[in-house]
């Protein structure tokens, strides 16, 4: 399966946290959202220096937040570019398009969260 | 007494933290392998390390071999949480001695459950010697606690209706940042 064919949601963890009470979850998406912030600028920062050990630093990081908070889309995207950035020489081209599909699926994913509610109920 | 918690990912700490608070425990928080180290040297009394394995300058094996090595921290458990898909990784880890891990993502019921069951056997191993170290006749007891012994006294007992679900965290990282005292009240 593809990063982009990955279902948005892993509803089963957000379930989970969810038994938490809500504002947990709720907090926890904000520092993620924060976090994720810095970690694509570090990614971004990282392809221009063609520094794949920086990359695969914050892809990992970014993988693992992104799925225990249960957006499944995003670290599925994060895991590819972590791959890649573990293969040298880095290939930027590869790296950039992952990063910006990345960065979409953060957007896209938060986007839902924060607009359905429901789906963390 | 607290549990340690380790780990650069803000989201994965924060975590770690709800769920060591649902149990009833306190835990102190680090984002580097050092600064947990270094609130570890004035807190030997531990009761339970967890840290992430992969981390930025010191990872969370060179903190489990530091902590393995040092008689001080001796009987503390260790609880590793990876997200590394590197199998190379977890078995040199498992080389090393770590006899506990969990693979992220984090589930809160799998970490509870882990962190339970050491905590468990960390208390039944110091115990007896909390007692022997301290033959201290005990004071007249008041025969009507207060409200603070009852609640703590059901704390104890395991009610989850009187357990706090977000017990104090002390941030030990960076660890200049936060007084002893302050790790202390935690």
């Amino acid at each position: 399966m593809t990063a982009d064919a990955t279902p948005l949601l892993d509803r089963e963890i957000l379930a989970e946290l969810e038994e938490f009470g809500h504002e947990f979850v709720l907090e926890l998406i904000t520092t993620f959202a924060a976090q994720a912030t810095t970690l694509v600028d570090q990614m971004e920062t990282g392809i221009a220096a063609g520094h794949g050990n920086a990359i695969h630093r914050a892809a990992h990081t970014m993988k693992g937040s992104a799925a225990s908070v249960g957006l499944a889309r995003p670290a599925a995207w994060a895991d590819e570019l972590d791959r890649v950035a573990q293969v040298a020489p880095l290939d930027r081209v590869l790296a950039g398009y992952l990063l910006a599909g990345l960065a979409r699926a953060i957007g896209t994913s938060l986007d839902a969260v924060r607009a359905e509610p429901e789906v963390l109920r | 007494m607290t549990v340690l918690l380790i780990d650069d990912d803000a989201v994965s700490l924060r975590m770690l933290a709800l769920t060591v608070g649902r149990l009833g425990l306190t835990s102190a928080t680090a984002t580097t392998g050092a600064a947990g180290l270094a609130w570890l040297a004035d807190h030997p009394e531990c009761l339970l390390i967890v840290t992430d394995l992969s981390m930025p300058g010191m990872s969370g094996l060179d903190v489990f071999v530091a902590v393995r090595d040092d008689p001080r921290f001796a009987g503390i458990p260790f609880l590793v949480c990876t997200g590394s898909a590197d199998a190379a990784t977890v078995r040199e880890a498992i080389a090393q001695g770590v006899r506990h891990y969990i693979v992220k993502p984090i589930k809160p019921s799998v970490v509870a459950a882990k962190v339970t069951e050491l905590v468990a056997k960390r208390a039944a191993e110091i115990a007896p010697v909390v007692e022997a170290a301290a033959p201290v006749p005990l004071p007249p007891v008041d025969p009507v606690p207060d409200a603070a012994e009852a609640s703590s006294d059901a704390a104890r007992a395991g009610d989850p209706a009187e357990v706090p679900t977000d017990a104090p965290v002390a941030e030990v990282d960076p660890p200049q940042a936060v007084p002893s005292s302050e790790a202390e009240a935690a």
